[in-house]
């Protein structure tokens, strides 16, 4: 059986929990509470009796009605009744297209780097995971050489978030027509989970994958609530895609969960009602919250340099050559309990050391794909404090620890 | 506390609704069933583009609150007193004093439980009634929306139509409730309003319509057949709806 490891992200979360005092920008949780329109409308219909019973597998009617409207809004074209599905969050999409459509030892292309979760999803459908370097230096985008000399007579699909995670970086409309070529050229399948797309700054332009309708018979389009409306715990997001490929991946979505949690369902259609001033309030803080992580950034220079995110909320600094000498030099981490492939990671060792001495969380790069090695994933959907605190702290400590004497006078523990 | 306040609101729009339908006499078109009511609300309003004095409900309003508040066309004061406060004021003056009052009025109502329609037809009165579709969301065999729907397809005067989809054995069904001349429309061969010859691409769909004795061939970029049926359902609608205009003319 293939053995499957944690997504770092979470073990850095169970770390965090056991660690007084700490403070997390690991996990891509907001932390905004869900917004009261959902809630109220999740209560009524417990006490109307309507969540208490399966709904059917797909999904119930009226959130699929409301989902193919709001797709159509944004010139993406399903069929609610038989091409949309809802699903226990974006992962469960994502996992229940993988088992439909993965074959013992098929491969599977995903960038790099990317949301830690796709890799061990597609070996959970026995798939191998095979990596696209993106290109830092532009922009975290793809080189489409690369990606079509890593096509071979396996490659069952390509697999990647857009927005990316944890680059916050989005794919543009020429890139994605080179994708979707390569993918006609070699009959392969598109997951594409756009749970970020609210989240766009300064106008920057946004093409969603599932507006290039004449390929709509490869691409799964992938959405969750769980970003777009603080909704992370309901676990509710959907898939669309043709409807020949949806009833195959109907039936995996059956086995694996029956049918999404009902009340779950009801507080995503009072979301897509009534919820997109919430969602607007939400990018606007995000906003301001990015730029904060980003000014505190900017006076850590010596440590961290970074590509300013033009979505999501998370910010994916690289380590400066500074950094990745003195921690090459001087970081210890016997006591930290590390893993046989965490060892030899330098951003295993700083996300551990600035968990247990700085009392901050974060997520090592590698976590992402080799690629991402030499930087840590923050998130700044955390609160203004939160995210004051931990840049404070991690400031302190690099030059406390690697500094020069003349850092030293500085810093200010928060 | 809330529940008096919601009760008083309720109230107090239905009378509002009540004088101001009193007061126009506008011709009322429910779009009702399980789904697709908006999409066809909309593409009957997009029908009825150039005829004057249309109004539908704006959003989805089409609930006890929802649908008095559409007839007045007014927004939800939503969670606020003091906005719920400016809403009945406003709904006084328009329901007293305002002169101008749309001549035909398309209204989505929707249930959610046993006894709404009921109420909500204790507002208006549809002269047409159009269903698309009457699917469950729970394999339980309790049959609160076609007891709902019955209850408003009796409620269609002689003078008035109810227009089914008869594709749909749930909403055909429905038939031997009206006490007004049924149209059908779908793929069935019975249908005034016939649908032949689907076709689907990755351009979306096109489709054949005979309905009046002409025959139109549609394209559309949504997908799915209730699309199809939900399009349909418009034409025929809004091809009664002028027949009756002219009539009054």
């Amino acid at each position: 059986m293939t053995e499957l490891i944690l997504s770092p992200i979470k073990e850095m979360e169970i770390r965090t929990s056991r660690v007084y005092g700490a403070v997390s920008l690991a996990q891509g949780v907001a932390d905004f509470d869900t917004p009261e329109c959902i809630k109220r409308c999740a209560i009524e219909h417990i006490q109307a009796g309507d969540a208490s019973k399966y709904s059917l597998s797909p999904g119930i009617m009226e959130l699929r009605e409301a989902i193919e409207v709001d797709l159509a809004k944004r010139g993406i074209h399903y069929d609610f009744e038989n091409e949309i599905i809802i699903t226990a969050g974006a992962i469960e999409a994502v996992t229940a297209t993988l088992l439909t459509i993965v074959e013992d030892g098929d491969e599977v292309l995903i960038p790099d780097p990317t949301y830690t979760s796709y890799q061990e999803a597609i070996k959970n459908a026995k798939g191998i995971p095979k990596f696209i370097p993106l290109c830092e230096d532009k922009k975290w985008s793809f080189d489409e050489n690369k990606l079509e000399k890593l096509v071979t007579k396996k490659t069952k699909a390509i697999l990647f978030c857009n927005p990316n995670n944890p680059t916050g970086t989005i794919y543009s409309k020429d890139q994605l027509i080179k994708i979707l070529e390569i993918a006609e050229k070699h009959n392969i399948y598109i997951l594409v989970d756009e749970v970020y797309r609210d989240f766009i700054y300064n106008n920057q332009d946004f093409y969603s994958i599932g507006r290039f309708y004449k390929f709509r018979k490869r691409i799964i389009y992938i959405f969750s609530f769980s970003k777009s409306y603080s909704m992370t715990g309901w676990r509710v997001g959907f898939l669309a895609t043709d409807k020949t490929l949806a009833e195959r991946i109907l039936a995996r979505h059956d086995v694996l969960i029956t049918c999404a949690p009902v009340v779950s369902q009801w507080g995503a259609l009072a979301a897509i009602e009534m919820a997109s001033e919430d969602r607007q309030y939400f990018k606007e803080k995000f906003k301001d919250r990015r730029d904060l992580i980003c000014s505190h950034l900017d006076g850590m220079k010596k440590w961290f340099s970074y590509k300013k995110p033009s979505s999501s909320y998370f910010i994916f600094p690289k380590f400066s050559k500074k950094l990745i000498k003195v921690l090459e030099e001087k970081s210890e981490n016997k006591k930290y309990d590390l893993k046989d492939y965490q060892k030899k990671s330098l951003s295993w060792k700083l996300s551990l050391e600035l968990l247990y001495e700085a009392k901050v969380a974060v997520v090592p790069g590698q976590a992402f794909g080799e690629v991402g090695e030499n930087h840590v994933r923050m998130c700044f959907g955390r609160s203004e404090d939160d995210i004051l605190r931990v840049m404070v702290r991690i400031k302190e400590h690099l030059d406390k620890k690697y500094g020069d004497s003349k850092d030293l006078g500085r810093t200010k523990t928060i | 506390m809330k529940k008096i306040f919601k009760f008083i609101v309720e109230r107090y729009l239905k009378f509002l609704t009540k004088i101001i339908i009193h007061r126009h006499n506008p011709l009322v078109v429910a779009v009702a069933g399980s789904t697709n009511k908006t999409f066809i609300k909309d593409q009957i309003l997009a029908e009825l583009k150039n005829e004057k004095g249309v109004r539908g409900n704006p959003r989805s309003f089409n609930t006890e609150i929802g649908l008095p508040l559409a007839v007045l066309f007014l927004p939800s004061g939503f969670c606020s007193l003091f906005k719920w406060v400016d809403v009945l004021l406003a709904g006084t003056y328009i329901s007293f004093f305002q002169r101008n009052f749309p001549r035909i009025l398309i209204l989505e109502m929707g249930i959610q439980k046993k006894g709404d329609m009921k109420y909500l037809l204790s507002i208006v009165s549809p002269l047409l009634v159009v269903i698309s579709d009457l699917s469950r969301n729970f394999s339980d065999n309790k049959s609160l929306m076609d007891d709902e729907m019955a209850h408003l397809v009796f409620s269609v005067p002689k003078k008035g139509k109810v227009i089914l989809n008869i594709d749909h054995d749930r909403v055909k069904a429905l038939e031997k409730y009206s006490k007004a001349p049924v149209i059908f429309y779908g793929k069935n061969k019975e249908s005034a309003g016939k649908i032949k010859n689907i076709e689907e691409n990755s351009d979306g769909q096109t489709f054949d319509l005979e309905l009046d004795g002409k025959k139109d061939h549609i394209k559309t970029e949504l997908f799915g057949l209730h699309n199809i049926h939900s399009l349909v359902a418009a034409k025929v609608v809004s091809a009664e709806i002028k027949k009756i205009m002219r009539s009054k003319k």
